[in-house]
């Protein structure tokens, strides 16, 4: 395992390497920069170029983007040039909201998908096979910020259950922090969770179609224990992956999640970053974000080589 | 039903619901008693619903099948009528199942213990020590080594032979009555399947568990089983100890299917006997003999009405009218006649010393030499045979002399020329020169196109000929290769094995090859059919001077068929001579093993005694 991740090591560092390229790049093909954005609208020439002096915006771009390298090698994030505060802990209290609704979401994805796959793959009766086929179906056509809405508006305001938004810290309180992460993380679980079914419905199918299926039916084993323990196994590696991919929707979808539902997270973070050309926080959490993706994919090989005997790290 | 009756077929009907809606009837009205401890063949071709009746014992029928009637009573118990937890407690522990693929019927995500472990856990056993101690004897007692360590080992660790003991391991595992066996050795090498065989008899005199063994392959049944049931067109046509029904058929067809299995002693350049026609179409039979149509004994009556399954002599007893009434032996069938074709001329196609390795994956890159140093002449008009079990390179060496693959070193000539490289250019002549038979006509074809322009696709890929002369060409090759050409707008899917396997001849005739590798030709069709194939292959080598590589691992075919014979075992051509002598005065010792394991459809008792065992191989 450990010369497996080796000789991983070298694509992941590639991918962090062009990802921070392009994230400095673009962010500067942007119009407008920190400048303009801290010094207002009326500020005249001088000002602006005494603030972009200030922040080493005069720089030539290829020392910026070393001198950006460089501090995060270091460790040293740096101030924040617009939202106030050093980077990192901007970054850090996010990170924590953000972690929480990511990984709550994460859950209902496997929970519901599950679900969804499972029924829709073994259940006898049309009804349901039925009803599993118009929910995945409407949970992939509707946007983030309509089921977002629709569920505040049945489960916060008609039947007033949960709060609309916002967030407790799950540390302190976690019997409070589950009410108030139960509806983000849903809306934003959704669609992934119907793309999980999905697949593991097709899977499951196939599964119940193998021989070695037959052979086991034919010793009688039981049908629960066939679908479980011996049809589930074979059809988890492929959906495993596909999580691993639904990771990078998830850490995506937060940024409009969190608006909805006024989660202080890194989303709302990266939203206030952009508007206000922050360029330190923008870029690290981006780069965060893809270092984030890149040890998902790499987890999600692991696992998929230990679910499949066929694999081994070599 | 006495006690000595384990299980009792009564009239067991079995529909399929075709994609049309039309029904199917793939057995109907089977009949047949097991009793404890008995060994029993049911034997046929494709169709003959063989399998289909298996499946349905234990109701484990696919799809759309469904028992229609009759009764199948399990001491008394039928199981027809029984209801899920009943069938679940006699899957396993009454009745234990073994089938055709070991490859695929092993879940590749569990270790060889866990399978036994699973079924004797499903059966009640709850002590997890007792559980483990009793995968590891059975696993020894099917001839795993060291099945301590094994036990926890992966189906991919194992080989095909290995995988099909872990099968029987798990099927005897809850101690049933009866081992259903469908197809176990088809997959596997002949000296593969002489073990397995074996230990299937072995199993059957020590604990007593009777079995049921169904197969195509008319060697296997008189290698294994006391007594027979032959099927056709979903019905028993005859059914008696193997002994009697193997050297004295009743049933036309069986006599038929006798004479049409090729025997190791017939000589060189002698023709397949086959059986005119093809199988019935299940959906349009009707009343009357279903073997009415293919039948040289056939009598008016054969059509009018079903003939019961009576008995004529002692234990026989015989689904056929006029049999009843017989008592001559059926005529002999004819002799075989020679394949009448011109002596071999010069050599055609010459490879010297050919390697081929394929890479290996993973960090330790090591790669398996597929050939190992061939050599080997074809003659223009000759048939050279080349034999050998499941990786010894024979598949290699015809992508090799087709130039599907590019050899890694040695030469290769084609008329005195060195094609071993060839340029872009030469290489298309090359190739218009040397074409390929495949072996499977299901999956050689491509289903989305039609017949007209399957065997067209090599004329427009060389460049022969404009529209209309292509089209004229197609109808010209489709005669040539035994089909009528109006069939050329029609989709593949509506052809039968041997069909196929003549589009798939035409197709490979098209570009006017001057030579034509025939990778495992009949491997896949019935016996009846593959005569038709074989016929055809060595008229068209009389009519257009074809060299033929005929690639088999059937030996007595390919005796039959060739001139001469390679034998080749681990990537190298371990034995070459003219058939005969191949056959009759084997060198090696692997050729020896090979001929001793290939199983005659000869019973026990008219065989003279094995000097050479499988266990020459090891």
């Amino acid at each position: 395992m450990r010369s497996y991740l080796l000789r991983r090591l070298p694509s992941a560092l590639l991918v962090l390497v062009a990802a921070s390229f392009v994230i400095f790049t673009i962010l500067r093909l942007v119009p407008g920069d920190p400048a303009t954005a801290l010094a207002g609208p009326d500020a005249d020439a001088a000002t602006v170029a005494a603030i972009r002096e200030r922040l080493g915006l005069d720089a030539p771009l290829l020392s910026q983007y070393a001198h950006w390298i460089g501090s995060l090698l270091k460790g040293d994030l740096g101030p924040s040039y617009a939202i106030g505060g050093q980077t990192a802990d901007l970054i850090g209290d996010g990170l924590g909201a953000t972690t929480e609704l990511t990984v709550a979401a994460l859950l209902f994805v496997i929970v519901l998908g599950t679900a969804f796959g499972v029924l829709g793959a073994t259940s006898r009766s049309r009804w349901l096979t039925g009803a599993v086929r118009v929910v995945t179906t409407a949970a992939l056509a509707v946007p983030p910020f309509v089921s977002g809405v629709l569920l505040v508006l049945v489960f916060a305001v008609a039947l007033p259950v949960l709060p609309p938004g916002g967030r407790v810290a799950f540390l302190t309180a976690p019997d409070l922090a589950a009410q108030y992460l139960v509806l983000p993380a849903l809306c934003l679980a959704l669609p992934s969770a119907a793309v999980l079914g999905r697949y593991l419905k097709d899977g499951i199918e196939r599964g119940l179609a193998e021989d070695y299926i037959r052979t086991a039916t034919a010793a009688g084993i039981p049908p629960r224990r066939l679908l479980w323990r011996h049809t589930l196994p074979n059809a988890l590696p492929p959906v495993v992956t596909l999580l691993g991919m639904q990771v990078g929707n998830l850490l995506g979808g937060a940024v409009l999640v969190e608006a909805i539902f006024a989660w202080p997270g890194l989303g709302q973070l990266a939203e206030q970053g952009l508007q206000r050309r922050d360029y330190p926080v923008v870029q690290d959490l981006l780069l965060l974000l893809v270092a984030v993706f890149v040890l998902v994919q790499l987890l999600t090989d692991l696992v998929y080589a230990w679910l499949d005997p066929r694999i081994r790290w070599e | 039903m006495t006690a000595q009756e384990l299980l009792e077929v009564r009239d067991l009907g079995v529909e399929f619901t075709a994609p049309d809606g039309s029904p199917l009837r793939a057995v109907r009205g089977v009949s047949f008693t097991l009793r404890r401890g008995e060994t029993l063949a049911v034997v046929g071709e494709s169709g003959s619903g063989k399998s289909t009746t298996a499946l349905a014992l234990n109701r484990m029928l696919p799809g759309t099948g469904h028992i229609t009637g009759g009764t199948v009573r399990l001491e008394g118990r039928d199981l027809a009528t029984a209801d899920d937890a009943e069938l679940r407690a006699v899957r396993g522990a009454r009745i234990g199942m073994v089938f055709q693929d070991p490859m695929t019927a092993l879940n590749p995500v569990l270790t060889a213990g866990r399978h036994i472990d699973e079924v004797l856990r499903a059966h009640g056993n709850r002590d997890k020590a007792a559980r483990r101690a009793r995968t590891v004897e059975l696993l020894d007692r099917v001839g795993i080594p060291d099945p301590h360590r094994r036990a926890d080992d992966y189906p991919h660790q194992f080989s095909g032979g290995q995988r099909q003991r872990i099968l029987i391991a798990t099927a005897l595992a809850a101690e049933p009555d009866i081992l259903l066996a469908d197809e176990p050795t088809t997959a596997l090498d002949a000296t593969v399947q002489d073990q397995i065989l074996t230990l299937l008899g072995d199993l059957n005199r020590e604990t007593g568990t009777a079995l049921v063994l169904i197969t195509h392959n008319m060697g296997v049944v008189a290698r294994a089983c006391e007594r027979v049931l032959v099927m056709y067109g979903g019905t028993v046509v005859e059914d008696g100890p193997t002994a009697e029904v193997l050297t004295r058929p009743r049933h036309p067809y069986t006599a038929g299917l006798l004479a049409a299995v090729p025997r190791l002693a017939t000589p060189s350049g002698t023709r397949l006997t086959g059986i005119p026609g093809s199988p019935p179409d299940l959906t349009l039979l009707g009343d009357g003999c279903a073997f009415a149509d293919r039948c040289t004994l056939v009598e008016d009556r054969c059509r009018n009405a079903t003939p019961p399954l009576a008995r004529v002599t002692g234990d026989v007893r015989v689904a056929c009218l006029p049999a009843a009434g017989r008592t001559e032996p059926l005529p002999a069938p004819a002799p075989p006649a020679r394949i009448d074709r011109p002596a071999p001329g010069a050599v055609v196609l010459e490879a010297d010393g050919l390697t081929k390795t394929y890479g290996g994956r993973g960090a330790r890159k090591r790669g398996v030499p597929a050939l190992d140093g061939v050599s080997l002449t074809l003659a223009e008009g000759e048939t050279l045979g080349i034999v050998g079990e499941s990786g010894s390179g024979k598949s290699t060496l015809a992508r090799v002399l087709a130039h599907a693959h590019t050899a890694d070193g040695g030469t290769l000539r084609l008329r005195g020329e060195d094609v071993t490289r060839p340029s872009r250019r030469a290489l298309h002549a090359v190739r218009r020169q040397v074409q390929m038979v495949f072996q499977d006509p299901y999956a050689s074809l491509n289903p989305r196109m039609t017949v007209g322009e399957i065997v067209a696709e090599p004329l427009i890929a060389f460049g022969i000929g404009d529209r209309d002369a292509r089209r004229e060409r197609v109808a010209e090759l489709l005669v040539l290769a035994g089909l009528d050409p109006a069939v050329a707008g029609r989709h593949p899917r509506s052809f039968s094995g041997g069909q196929r396997q003549r589009i798939g001849i035409a197709r490979a005739l098209a570009p006017a090859p001057s030579v034509l590798i025939c990778d495992e030709p009949v491997s896949a069709l019935d016996v009846s059919v593959q005569a038709q194939i074989v016929g055809l292959l060595t008229d068209l080598q009389r009519d257009l001077g074809l060299s033929l590589v005929f690639i088999a691992h059937d030996l007595a075919v390919v005796r039959q068929v060739s001139h001469r014979i390679a034998v080749m075992h681990r990537g190298r051509i371990v034995e070459t001579g003219t058939a005969d002598e191949v056959c009759d005065r084997p060198r090696d010792p692997y050729t020896r093993a090979l001929l001793a394991a290939a199983p005659e459809p000869v019973p026990p008792a008219a065989r003279p005694e094995r000097v050479e065992k499988t266990r020459a191989l090891a």
